[in-house]
């Protein structure tokens, strides 16, 4: 049987409240399934405010402290239109009351951000709301990186990466790091991809990549991606 | 012949009143009840004002200044009105105190103030149960007299809480109105609390801010962009206590759930209540007193300060809750309403 299942208004509990041992004996007496069912407790008691100071500490989210939930992020949302759980303004206030486990049971959605910038230009009390979410995401990446999405991840580091190393994003390059970090390299030679190197190659354009370089003084600029700049 | 002229009440709005009102030659009996001027300013020892960070005292020392300056004012300290009875051109008013005396006015002013809400009135609170669990105005008194410590233990204190709407929007204890200056007086003491302890938790719990017109952002944001102070939207619907701390509980209505949190301090925004003198005295002058049992303003779209009777007019949060400001304004308003009053009357 489901777990909960014999619970009425089931439908309005989360799995993770709910307590239940399949098979349980207790002094000899079989309580099994419905009869050991637990809810825990909904009432939040342990505030945990580090998260915060993380996130008004770094560079893109210090203007967590202007916020005043009016909720003009999440209403003009591209994501949150599409997947509720997506709530910038949530995620805000969660950081600001020291919401952790609401922080960390929501994380893999908080890297869906599609960086439309909507919400930071909407902002009545300059909240830069894009960048602030991105900072939380980085935060929640240190505490719980299993929650994020593979590709998710690897598409962060690719980038990431390609821009430390080359100052620059070249697509080729980006598809196939992000690409082989998924052990997914074979689609590189695949019909399309195979296509549109032949054309590059032939108007020049893959050579011109190449030959670039990197920015002046890149080494320099580099500082800011760094750990040591965020910190 | 000069005019006699009875401003009752030596807080800001009595106090502005009186000096105007001598400034324009009229003979002004100021009655105090306490042995001090200043009303809540300076009974609470206000430091800080709210909304400007003004200097409390300096003010009181400006307004008592102005009267005690003033031949036309005379001022009656430990005084309060006893009988009261219209007579030809006024008011004949028994005044007891250090000096009985009889006097008759051509024109009152009520500038008679306001309570306090009692946090005691309202349980769940535990104000008076629980030392740490302290009212806005023994906020001002701490920083008055030294640093902020928890009264329990003279500890310094590392998280803070503020409830609002103490004993105001609450059909419970008999007060459905709000009480105005509470949002932006904590707000404003949260900045406080902040230039002393730089790394306390400061959180507020609110169901609205209402830091009306221009205080919107000058202490509604500045408190949580320059100061860090967290609003949780809720109100409060017990407070319980838990290994000498006091634990807050209630329901967080921006995410939904209930909470139970500690804090080391908890401020009480308490409401403002018409005064024990405004209910004696609006009896005494038979005039109106609104429905909340503030004095009723007859005509707010003629002039701020007429009351329901010729003669009588009312200054400052007599007539309902109001800042600092706004109080000394209205005690220029009465003087002007008195000044058109009394040249308008037949003199014999």
């Amino acid at each position: 049987m489901a777990k909960g299942s014999g619970i009425i208004e089931r439908s309005l509990l989360e799995d993770d409240q709910i307590m239940e041992e399949e098979n349980l004996v207790m002094d000899g007496i079989d309580i099994s399934g419905r009869w050991n069912t637990m809810l825990k407790t909904r009432v939040h008691s342990q505030r945990d405010l580090d998260s915060w100071d993380e996130v008004r500490a770094s560079a893109i989210g210090e203007s967590i402290d202007n916020c005043i939930q009016c909720g003009m992020c999440t209403a003009g949302c591209t994501v949150a239109q599409e997947i509720p759980a997506f709530n910038p303004r949530q995620f805000i206030y969660w950081v600001r009351v020291g919401r952790k486990d609401d922080l960390i049971k929501n994380a893999d959605v908080i890297w869906r951000c599609v960086g439309c910038y909507i919400c930071t230009n909407h902002c009545p009390k300059e909240v830069n709301t894009a960048e602030v979410i991105e900072s939380i995401g980085q935060w929640l990446r240190t505490q719980v990186p299993e929650k994020m999405d593979p590709a998710y991840r690897a598409n962060h580091e690719a980038y990431r990466h390609q821009l430390e190393t080359y100052g620059r994003l070249s697509l080729p390059r980006l598809q196939a790091e992000f690409l082989s970090k998924l052990g997914r390299q074979k689609e590189l030679f695949g019909p399309d991809l195979r296509q549109a190197a032949v054309k590059m190659l032939k108007d020049g354009r893959a050579i011109k990549t190449l030959l670039i370089g990197r920015p002046r003084h890149w080494n320099r600029s580099r500082f800011v991606l760094t750990d040591s700049a965020r910190a | 012949m000069s005019h006699s002229v009875i401003v009752i009440g030596g807080g800001p709005a009595g106090l502005q009143a009186a000096a105007t009102l001598g400034n324009f030659g009229f003979d002004v009996t100021l009655v105090e009840q306490h042995d001090y001027l200043g009303g809540a300013v300076a009974k609470h020892q206000y430091q800080v004002l709210m909304p400007d960070f003004s200097s409390g005292p300096a003010l009181v020392e400006r307004l008592v200044g102005s009267v005690k300056n003033n031949a036309h004012v005379k001022i009656l300290t430990n005084t309060t009105v006893g009988t009261v009875e219209e007579v030809g051109d006024g008011y004949q008013v028994q005044l007891e105190g250090p000096k009985p005396q009889q006097m008759v006015a051509q024109a009152v002013v009520l500038a008679t103030g306001f309570d306090h809400f009692d946090p005691t009135r309202d349980g769940k609170y535990g104000y008076g149960l629980f030392p740490d669990v302290i009212t806005g105005a023994e906020l001002e008194e701490m920083f008055a007299k030294g640093p902020i410590r928890r009264p329990s233990n003279g500890e310094v204190p590392q998280s803070v809480a503020f409830i609002y709407c103490v004993g105001s929007r609450d059909r419970q204890v008999g007060n459905t109105y709000c009480s105005r200056v509470c949002c932006a007086v904590s707000a404003k003491q949260s900045i406080e609390i902040r230039e002393q302890l730089p790394k306390a938790r400061i959180s507020m719990f609110y169901m609205d801010v209402r830091t009306y017109g221009l205080w919107e952002d000058t202490l509604y944001w500045r408190s949580q962009e320059e100061s860090g102070v967290v609003y949780v939207k809720g109100r409060i619907a017990e407070v319980t206590q838990k290994n000498g701390q006091p634990v807050l509980k209630g329901e967080d209505t921006l995410v939904r759930g209930p909470f139970e949190w500690p804090f080391d301090l908890v401020v009480l925004a308490a409401g403002m209540e018409p005064s024990q003198g405004t209910r004696t005295l609006s009896q005494k002058f038979h005039i109106d007193l609104e429905p909340h049992g503030f004095v009723q303003q007859a005509e707010p779209m003629k002039n701020a300060s007429l009351t329901s009777r010729p003669g009588v007019f009312v200054a400052g949060s007599a007539s309902g809750p109001k800042a600092i400001e706004d109080a000394i304004a209205e005690g220029d308003v009465a003087s002007l309403a008195v000044m058109q009053y009394l040249k308008t009357k037949v003199v014999v």
